[in-house]
């Protein structure tokens, strides 16, 4: 029984070795895990009401994100800059700084998806009021990341984020933004 | 162990993202808002209503004369326009057709592109960037016409000064238009449609014809005047000294109030056509020519739209009221200004001429008319291919150039009284001079309506409403308003000055939430 087991040892392992591949993947797998920093751009869209008072535009950002000794779950900090015009006097300008946990799916792809979900803070600025603060959001979001190389990381990312005025006296609504990217971003 | 070490470690992690997490949402939570600045994005303080009466509360009611006087029992069609349609609907430029099958208009529709606030720097805020479109009864139930008006769609603008507000109308229509072909038997009228709102309605855009045409083809910046598109109204607040209105979001709402004269000024026009073969002339309704007269061949009805605005913010105002004689209208101006920039000048060509009672005379002829440079029009060309017509336009051209050579370069020009003019319409300085006379003197172009009217019910009690606070002088009118028609200035050879139609009943000083009575 022994025998038949050691057997049965040493042709898995000879078949393992022989798909290099899977190594490779396992390579990649660590430089994934490594820390992280990046940016991102593409559309950012109002949503909901806040649609009807300011259009879509172009924005961008930045994060940094740390992994966890279980290499499916990052924790990342995130900020973007992000301007939304109109055809008349209407101006929002937006920046969001939020933490958020990334969880990738414990299945192994080429490509990496990942869901994430975090809060934080917003700094908002409206026109033509002229009035500026911060405000706290939420999000939730996923991405697709191809890894292109040990250090460069290539992907795409739909985040909702969600800005929260509920606390204020005589605010009706929240806001609601989707961002929608492509994103560089290298394993340092 | 390891595995244990890896699971503290992961967990200490773990608590900590969620410390970072904690502590960005908490350093935002102590920083943030006092103001829901989405909301403040959503909700307007502005509120902008338009008019289409005088008044600024408290209309007269429709006084359009009847049309017809006599219906033709056996083909069941008015063959006799009553005397006052004729004096006051029908405008004296239509003289081609008569036929007696026009209607009155029963509707007003307006047609809004956006509509802009200009600052003091004359930078232009986009603060209404909507399409809008209004159609009105010509009623008197009617939000248009009843003294309420429509409020508009517009966002905020930011708090500070602004001098002027620009209306982009695309369109202005009136139904009731009629184009008349003329065959052996008579006049064959059918219905003129136009478009508005993406549909076909039974109207004409009269819009498209409020341009000038007697003095600004031949000025050299003719070609880059647009005096349509936009219309733009000066908004003379008192709290600005005349020089605008402000806006300040502490508040909770300021109303800006625009108002365009409609009601009882609407009047009829004609207009021919010269490039189709078959004769065709179209009657069609708009705004009264009571400060730029329409002639004769005159295919534009410009210079009439009659605007005004004014803010108040509904948290400040008072009322003014009082008593005067019913059926007159009452008008509050800043106290101290002059009445006759409120009114016309009616005879300034006529300088010195005119007795001091009664005032105006219709026999003196329009203002227009008794300007030595209004030249005549040169005909339009005759692009189709009738014998008859072509043979009318020369017919036309030859008496075109008879009046112009009456002017140009010399000629006597008498004015109806008698006097006969010393200078000549015979240079382009004269001309310029004379036009410039003609809009200085006249008050033509400086003439602005009073922010704030009533007119006076039967029970002759007025109330303004929505006052701002300060002083103000209140004037009544001397006469019953007449219709298409507003109020003059005659020149008082006694006193050597103009004297106005409205009489001042008081002054007195509003404050917020008070109401001041006239004295």
């Amino acid at each position: 029984m022994k025998t038949i087991s050691l057997y049965c040892a040493v042709a898995a392992v000879a078949i393992l070795a022989s798909f290099s591949d899977v190594f490779a993947y396992q390579e990649r797998k660590d430089y994934f895990s490594k820390p992280q920093f990046g940016g991102w751009f593409g559309p950012v869209t109002p949503a909901g009401d806040l649609s009807k008072r300011v259009e879509t535009n172009l924005g961008g950002g930045a994060f940094f994100r740390l992994t966890f000794p279980w290499p499916y779950l990052k924790f990342g900090i995130d900020s973007s800059y992000q301007r939304f015009k109109s055809k008349g006097v209407n101006d929002l300008q937006f920046v969001p700084v939020y933490g958020n946990i990334l969880f990738q799916i414990p299945v192994e792809f080429p490509v990496r998806f990942q869901f994430k979900a975090g809060a934080g803070g917003g700094w908002l600025a409206v026109k033509p009021d002229n009035k500026n603060g911060w405000d706290p959001i939420f999000m939730a979001g996923f991405e697709v990341s191809f890894p292109a190389g040990r250090i460069v990381n290539i992907g795409l990312r739909i985040d909702y984020i969600y800005i929260y005025e509920g606390y204020i006296k005589g605010s009706q609504s929240g806001g609601h933004v989707i961002n929608t990217g492509i994103q560089l971003y290298f394993n340092i | 162990m390891r595995r244990g070490l890896d699971k503290r470690f992961c967990m200490k992690l773990l608590k900590q993202s969620t410390v970072v997490i904690l502590v960005l949402l908490f350093a935002c939570t102590v920083n943030c808002n006092k103001d829901p600045l989405l909301t403040d994005l959503k909700t307007k303080k502005l509120i902008v209503v338009l008019k289409g009466t005088y008044e600024s509360n408290s209309p007269m009611e429709w006084s359009m004369p009847t049309a017809c006087a006599h219906v033709d029992p056996v083909t069941n069609k008015c063959d006799t326009y009553t005397p006052e349609y004729l004096a006051q609907m029908q405008d004296d430029s239509v003289y081609e057709c008569n036929s007696t099958e026009d209607t009155l208009p029963n509707v007003f529709m307006i047609d809004l592109s956006e509509i802009r606030l200009w600052d003091t720097r004359g930078k232009s805020y986009k603060f209404a960037n909507y399409r809008q479109t209004f159609a009105s009864a010509l009623s008197d139930s009617d939000p248009m016409f009843n003294g309420t008006g429509y409020p508009l769609s517009n966002d905020d603008v930011p708090s500070k000064a602004y001098t002027c507000i620009a209306l982009y109308i695309r369109k202005m229509l009136l139904d009731g238009a009629k184009s008349y072909v003329a065959r052996d038997d008579g006049w064959y009228p059918s219905v003129v449609w136009d478009v508005y709102k993406e549909g076909e309605y039974p109207t004409f855009n009269f819009n498209a014809l409020q341009i000038h045409s007697y003095y600004d083809d031949l000025l050299i910046s003719s070609a880059s005047i647009n005096r349509v598109y936009p219309l733009i109204i000066p908004i003379n607040d008192l709290l600005t000294g005349g020089a605008g209105m402000f806006f300040n979001s502490k508040f909770s709402y300021t109303v800006l109030e625009i108002r365009m004269v409609v009601k009882n000024f609407i009047k009829k026009y004609e207009q021919k056509s010269t490039t189709s073969n078959a004769y065709t002339v179209k009657h069609f309704h708009g705004l009264s020519d009571w400060l730029n007269d329409v002639e004769k061949g005159d295919s534009v009805i410009g210079g009439n739209v009659l605007t005004v605005a004014r803010t108040y913010v509904p948290e400040l105002v008072g009322r003014i009221s009082g008593t005067a004689t019913a059926g007159r209208h009452v008008i509050a101006i800043p106290a101290g200004s002059s009445i006759l920039s409120y009114t016309l000048n009616v005879d300034p060509y006529v300088d010195h001429a005119v007795t001091t009672t009664p005032a105006r005379d219709e026999s003196m002829g329009t203002l227009r008319g008794l300007n030595p440079c209004n030249l005549p029009k040169k005909p339009s060309y005759y692009t189709g291919t009738s014998i008859n017509r072509a043979l009318e336009y020369f017919l036309k051209y030859e008496n075109y150039k008879y009046e112009w050579n009456k002017l140009v370069p010399q000629g006597t020009f008498v004015y109806p009284d008698s006097t006969e003019l010393t200078t000549y319409c015979d240079s382009y300085d004269t001309f310029k001079e004379e036009w410039n006379k003609y809009a200085k003197e006249t008050g033509i172009r400086s003439m602005v309506l009073p922010q704030l009217a009533v007119y006076v019910p039967s029970s002759g009690s007025f109330t303004i409403e929505n006052v701002m606070p300060g002083s103000y002088d209140v004037y009544v009118a001397n006469r019953a308003p007449e219709y298409g028609k507003l109020y003059y200035n005659h020149y008082d050879t006694g006193s050597g000055t103009y004297v106005s139609e409205f009489t001042l009943l008081g002054t007195v000083t509003v404050g917020p939430g008070s109401t001041a009575t006239v004295p």
